[in-house]
């Protein structure tokens, strides 16, 4: 092992020396401390000091200082070894960032053993700094490792116009299915096959293996390095490329790699793999940034089919900074009151009598006018964020509703639907919280439809069963939307006591033209009734539509036709001039005459 | 104020101790002599220098060089000498200070003359 001693006095660095030799070790000697500060900073150097402290120039204790102030480097044991006897001077050499304290003159034997500790020490901080950046199930850099060599190919790029380099973003395609089928034992199986079919897959002279790298020594240009971010996901960063071409060849030799069948348990399994590329041509300022782009592209490869690789591109690229300030907007919308409610109102078909109003969120966007929900509720969803979003909208609908049953009473009082996410729906103060907000809008539970989708309520049957009992305990109604969408099993759907089924506009718009949608819609008519719901049509934009509902039966409607969402001061004016009721509603002799004919 | 019962005097050159700390190396007890040697008679020299202009650090730094080397090859008077004069520069006492310097000289000169007889001793 190397060792260093720097000391201005003859004698010491002679005694030491001799000392040092006799163990085995390689010894490096200097006279001074820039000399010692500059040899611990190269890249291979010692990773054991002798420090004399007093010595011309920078002493001991500066160079403890400066050595301990660099991060990401190798951690070097330092041992002061002086004529400083005090306390006090012990006291300030451990502060500064010396690993131990000698005084002169030093018993060999205690010099030796001291070593021996700090070599332990070293030995153990190597071992837990290998661990803290390897992956334990297949042993390839883990994400920490992986961001750090990123930076490192950042700030080369930064200074180095002419270099590029690129990130591979790996995720193995249905891999859920695989652990779902044949269990996680099986599936860390496939995870190991599939890193060591990677490794082939990279440029294998070069590539970096965490064992040999953890200790945080620089890596040579054109190393590429593979690493496991977690769960399915794969990452290769290639270093100094010539340009995306050199990306192209490695995702395409990894999908050629995967194509023959992973064998578990005897059994064949087939794996594919979507990819993204990201390349440092874009001009990145942080790793994450780029690794960003090369997960983005990784999901259009998934969303373009799977199996297959896709570079992010500029346009991805303005697309993910864009989704970024998104996230930053959002996270300050609140605060800043830029959400609103805009209110739909639901008319009876009976006779063109409002009945209610759904709940619509917007957000008042400054510099993007008012932005539509899906344009920010799958961010929100993401981020947590939808959680407080969605306790508001019901806290202002409810209010609202109470309101406009004391400005306009009707009876029955007007009902207000409010949509709740799949995040909403897993909170397990769900309940308490819908309750809380019903008494502090003193709103009669009745009032308030909660609306749940198909795969919100499929995906734990049994538990959405125990939440629908609780919540209708409370009064408050339920309502499917969306319906005929998704993946509602009949049978579950007769478990839950739904009080309202909204038919997918996706359904109403194309049944005046096509037989198929106006039975779905007979069908799903039919289904409601026979389970004793109320039935509404959503989408609803022309006359003719509304003809064909009514002569299904159908008894509710919203949609365009009636009114698009209008925002709470817009709705008054609607209520004041229709004094609560009354949108006219179509002749009969209309009728699905496009249907009829065919 | 140093007194000079401060610094406790004791052999000249403690030889066994020397002995250990060079594992018994004669080889480097030799070439330790030859740089103490070498470089003793300049550090005295520029140790004189700073005490003749008041050179308070000066002193208290070239007395710590000094005491380092001199504690390294067991010249324990010597030494102890030393370190009351690092402590004099240190504490920017100069009563007392050419005394003390011309008790170190005296006792490098005795540890001088008693550790090249050793060295001749035990090389024989």
């Amino acid at each position: 092992m190397k060792i260093l001693i720097a000391d201005d006095s003859a004698i010491s660095r002679r005694l030491v020396q001799k000392t040092l030799d006799r163990e085995g070790y390689e010894v490096l000697v200097v006279e001074n401390g820039s000399s010692a500060a500059e040899c611990l900073s190269s890249d291979e150097g010692p990773r054991l000091a002798l420090l004399d402290w007093v010595m011309p120039g920078l002493d001991g204790l500066s160079v403890c200082r400066q050595i301990r102030s660099r991060p990401n480097h190798p951690y070097v044991y330092m041992i002061l070894l002086t004529s400083k006897e005090s306390k006090e001077d012990m006291v300030m050499g451990f502060e500064a960032g010396a690993d131990d304290y000698l005084t002169k003159p030093c018993d060999p034997k205690e010099l030796k053993a001291r070593l021996r500790a700090g070599q332990r020490i070293l030995q153990l901080q190597d071992k837990l700094t290998q661990e803290a950046r390897q992956d334990p199930l297949t042993r390839l850099p883990n994400r920490t490792f992986f961001l750090d060599q990123l930076a490192r190919c950042v700030t080369r790029a930064k200074r180095r116009p002419d270099y590029i380099f690129a990130v591979l973003f790996l995720d193995i395609d249905g891999f859920k299915i695989v652990n779902d089928s044949f269990g996680h034992f099986a599936g860390d199986q496939i995870i190991m096959q599939i890193a060591e079919r990677l490794v082939t897959s990279v440029r294998r002279d070069d590539l970096v293996s965490c064992s040999a790298d953890v200790t945080g020594t620089v890596r040579q240009s054109g190393e590429d390095t593979l690493a496991r971010m977690g769960g399915d996901e794969f990452t290769i960063l290639l270093d100094d490329i010539r340009d995306a071409s050199d990306g192209i060849r490695v995702a395409e030799r990894i999908q050629q790699k995967l194509v023959s069948p992973f064998l578990v348990g005897g059994q064949e399994v087939s794996i594919t793999a979507s990819i993204g590329i990201a390349i440092s041509a874009a001009g990145y300022s942080t790793a994450e940034d780029i690794l960003r782009d090369a997960d983005t592209a990784m999901y259009r490869a998934k969303a373009l089919g799977r199996s297959r690789y896709e570079i992010c591109d500029p346009a991805m690229h303005a697309s993910a900074v864009g989704r970024l300030k998104l996230e930053t907007d959002l996270r300050r919308a609140m605060d800043r009151d830029e959400f609103r409610v805009h209110y739909q109102p639901i008319v009876s078909l009976r006779g063109g009598r409002i009945i209610g109003f759904e709940a619509l969120l917007r957000w008042q966007r400054p510099g993007f006018g008012l932005v539509m929900p899906g344009e920010f509720v799958p961010v929100a969803e993401e981020t947590g964020q939808i959680l407080i979003i969605g306790l508001w909208v019901l806290r202002e609908a409810c209010r609202q509703m109470r309101a406009w049953n004391q400005q306009f009473p009707s009876d029955p009082a007007f009902t207000v639907a409010v949509n709740i996410s799949a995040k909403q729906f897993a909170q397990p103060d769900l309940v308490t919280e819908v309750e809380r907000i019903l008494r502090e809008a003193c709103l009669d539970p009745h009032c308030l439809k909660l609306e749940l989708t198909e795969s919100v309520t499929m995906r734990e049957v049994e538990r959405a069963a125990r939440i629908f009992g609780e919540l209708k305990r409370l009064g408050v109604c339920l309502s499917m939307d969306d319906f005929g969408t998704g993946y509602s099993s009949l049978s579950q759907l007769r478990r839950f006591p739904l009080d309202i089924l909204k038919i997918d506009r996706s359904f109403v718009s194309e049944m005046e033209g096509s037989t198929e949608s106006y039975a779905i819609v007979q069908t799903i008519l039919t289904l409601g009734r026979s389970l004793g719901m109320e039935m509404v049509a959503e989408g609803v934009e022309s006359a003719n539509q509304v003809n064909l509902l009514k002569s299904l039966g159908c008894e509710y409607a919203q949609g365009y036709y009636f009114s698009k969402p209008v925002d709470q001061e817009g709705m008054v004016e609607v209520l004041l001039k229709s004094s609560g009721s009354a949108y006219r509603l179509p002749q009969q002799s209309v009728l699905h005459q496009n249907v009829i004919r065919e | 104020m140093i007194q000079h019962g401060d610094c406790s005097p004791k052999l000249s050159v403690d030889l066994p101790e020397l002995l250990t700390r060079v594992e018994n190396d004669r080889e480097l007890l030799r070439e330790l002599l030859r740089i103490v040697k070498e470089e003793l008679p300049w550090l005295l020299q520029s140790l004189q220098e700073a005490a003749d202009r008041g050179d308070n650090k000066g002193v208290e730094v070239t007395a710590h060089t000094i005491k380092g080397m001199l504690a390294n090859v067991s010249f324990a008077r010597a030494a102890a000498s030393a370190a009351c004069l690092e402590r004099l520069g240190q504490q920017c006492v100069t009563q007392g200070l050419p005394e003390e310097l011309a008790r170190l000289k005296q006792e490098v000169s005795v540890a001088l003359a008693e550790f090249e007889a050793c060295c001749r001793e035990i090389v024989r």
